[in-house]
């Protein structure tokens, strides 16, 4: 059950953009995950799909980490051939969110990536859509899935 | 006119509109029609009742299509904010006599997320006449609200 | 230049309060029979479960995130429960395995029934097939009902294993359930898949081609009705899959009829695991105990589940408290509701279709909503 395919994929991703890959690591089995520059997203991403063959996009999420002021919006790839998961992953500055849209490369973050800017208020530079999808037509309660906009059974909430 | 004929006008008039309410009740309690409308995720045990087991049919409820010629809302799930002013607006176009069931733990105080921020209660929103408890109630759960909605709608008439 | 002056779009709103619309408002624009357009206007079943489960710990958690698809709670309990236990980094004993994929392919047996009840009855068949998926899935809820106390929402996975042991003589239930359950498979091949009313509404309508199904990201039985075979529990085999015999299922025409069939010989299937499954069940513990004010270590899972609707992944990370910092859910109905509004654009959509079509995906809008 080695870890090859995994280990291939990650030389290949280093070895043609050296200084744009933050961390890139072999999770377990099965699962890699790359942290990327913010202005390489794009090149990534094309280089992701055309020679490693991700081509199956299962989500696009984001994590707040209000502590070190900085989103990480996460990328869930798959490839359809080798089954493996990818997270691409990109840190931003909390106080200017915003990142480039992948819909170029995968039509199919479509959704995914304006549920993303409800929740969190990141702008998907590029975008045709960023328009509400989950919450309500009238909804001026701010980003549900802040760290600082709190429950009413958490602490301070 | 005599004294003695008015007591009999009155009498006749009397008897004549315990016996009209009998019936009106009697009819109005065996054809109670819901109009078809879920909310939330009880719907599955709510198909049970209609199914061939749990019968409600042969109780005269009746699911149809139109809003107008429905008698009872019932609300079946979670309520969320954006269903809200749509249930609002349903209730508004439904003819006199009308009623409304909540079934389910969420529209009665919100279930398992009663710390969400867009589940709301289902009698801030209309007048609510029977609750039916439960997370998914049981389908006897649901025939006895029907049969409590039933005492009520002929006592009421 | 009469054909551009001649078209004329009206937008149907296909609205929450309808029989057959479920808690969605489908925007249809159409130019006479032919359809332009589909948006789903979804959200209104949404109850910010991401956010509440920041608030509740490894044991809680598992209320809030199965009530997410009421037919199929077992296989979403199941996804969340093993990522907490890869973080915690602990593996369930034999038996506690083979329970929870009993407990999941009954799950899948439940949720194929009411998707294509459902689909019958967008195809006009609402007496005879719908009425009978809904009399079909009784005995299985008895069934349920007797291992783990209630019918639908069985909170009976926890982190370590299961709740409580199979009771005595449940092996004779079972197996008499499945030998009732195949003969009705039966009466629903030759009452539906023999029947030139759904041929003629089903067949060569929505036709996905494979690339297509990929590229828009189509998940679960649609993927495997365009003839591609990607499936969670043979690709990454979770629990005790690898030990017990099935195939995967797939259909290369890509049309309505085809999802249809492949969620019917899913059932098949299905039965088929749940036989071996039973046969071969060993006996032992059931449980290992996690206490749920147990610190989690700091760290991230991705745990991938095969539900009825298709790949669902919840991605727990944790900064060493009890309760999860960010729980991710990948939902499949999100994925498939976008191939359905790109539909008009790949194939030729008439009005009469799209109910069908809609149906055939088999959507559970509090999945997408979450």
């Amino acid at each position: 059950m080695g870890e090859e395919t995994e280990k291939k994929i990650i030389e290949a991703i280093k070895s043609n953009f050296q200084d744009a890959i933050e961390e890139a690591e072999v999770l377990r089995p099965k699962r890699i995950s790359i942290t990327v520059r913010n202005n390489k997203m794009f090149e990534v991403a094309r280089f992701l799909r055309d020679r490693l063959k991700f081509d199956y996009v299962l989500s696009v999420g984001a994590v707040d980490y209000i502590k070190e002021n900085r989103f990480q919006v996460i990328y869930y790839l798959l490839s359809s051939k080798e089954k493996v998961v990818l997270m691409l992953r990109t840190n931003i500055p909390r106080d200017k969110p915003f990142t480039p849209s992948l819909i170029s490369v995968w039509e199919a973050v479509n959704y995914h990536e304006r549920e993303t800017w409800e929740m969190f208020g990141i702008t998907f530079k590029g975008h045709p859509n960023l328009t509400r999808l989950l919450l309500p037509e009238d909804w001026e309660g701010g980003y549900p899935l802040r760290k600082d906009f709190k429950l009413s059974s958490s602490e301070g909430g | 006119m005599t004294k003695k004929n008015q007591t009999r006008r009155l009498i006749v008039w009397d008897v004549f509109n315990q016996v009209y309410k009998k019936i009106i009740g009697w009819g109005r309690k065996y054809s109670l029609w819901p109009a078809h409308f879920i909310t939330g995720c009880c719907c599955p045990e709510f198909m049970q009742v209609a199914g061939p087991r749990y019968d409600m049919e042969r109780f005269g409820i009746l699911p149809l299509p139109s809003i107008r010629q429905a008698d009872v809302l019932v609300i079946i799930g979670v309520l969320t904010r954006k269903m809200a002013s749509r249930v609002k607006m349903l209730w508004e176009q439904m003819a006199e006599p009308k009623y409304a069931m909540a079934i389910g733990a969420c529209p009665i105080d919100k279930g398992p997320f009663y710390d969400s921020y867009s589940v709301v209660r289902a009698d801030e929103i209309i007048p609510v006449d029977v609750y039916v408890p439960g997370c998914p109630p049981r389908p006897e759960a649901m025939i006895q609200g029907f049969m409590i909605l039933q005492k009520k709608v002929e006592e009421g008439v | 230049m009469s054909e551009k002056s001649s078209k004329q779009v009206m937008r149907i709103s296909w609205g929450p309060q309808h029989p057959m619309s479920g808690q969605v408002r489908i925007l249809i624009d159409t130019d006479g029979e032919r359809v332009l357009n589909i948006i789903p206007d979804i959200g209104f079943t949404h109850r910010g479960i991401e956010k509440i489960l920041e608030n509740r710990n490894i044991v809680q958690g598992v209320v809030p995130i199965e009530r997410m698809v009421m037919v199929d709670t077992a296989n979403i309990a199941l996804s969340y429960v093993r990522a907490a236990e890869e973080i915690l980094g602990i593996e369930p004993p034999k038996r506690a395995q083979y329970i929870r994929v009993i407990i999941c392919e009954v799950c899948r047996i439940l949720s194929h029934l009411y998707g294509f009840g459902l689909a019958a009855e967008a195809c006009g068949g609402y007496p005879a097939v719908f009425l009978w998926s809904t009399a079909d899935r009784e005995p299985f809820l008895d069934l349920m009902e007797r291992i783990t106390g209630t019918r639908w929402s069985y909170s009976f996975f926890v982190p370590g294993g299961v709740y409580a042991d199979f009771p005595d003589k449940i092996k004779e239930k079972f197996l008499a359930t499945l030998e009732y359950f195949e003969e009705r498979l039966e009466a629903y091949r030759r009452a539906w898949f023999e029947n030139k009313i759904f041929e003629s509404r089903a067949k060569d309508v929505g036709i996905l081609k494979p690339e297509d199904a990929i590229r828009l990201g189509a998940a679960g039985p649609n993927l495997r009705g365009s003839g591609v075979a990607l499936d969670v529990r043979k690709d990454e085999p979770y629990e005790v899959y690898d030990e017990i015999d099935f195939r995967v299922i797939t259909q290369p025409e890509g049309d309505s009829y085809a999802r249809l069939m492949v969620r019917y010989l899913e059932m098949v299937e299905s039965v088929k695991i749940i036989r071996q499954a039973i046969e071969n069940m060993p006996s032992g513990p059931y449980r290992k105990f996690v206490s749920p004010l147990k610190r989690l270590p700091k760290g991230e899972a991705y745990s991938r589940v095969e539900t009825a609707r298709g790949e669902l992944g919840v991605h727990m990370i944790s900064d060493g408290g009890t309760k999860p910092y960010r729980v991710k859910i990948t939902s499949p109905t999100l994925r498939n509701l976008y191939v359905v509004s790109q539909m008009p654009k790949i194939t030729e959509v008439l009005l009469a279709d799209v109910p069908v079509i809609l149906y055939s995906f088999d959507p559970w809008y509090l999945d997408a909503d979450r």
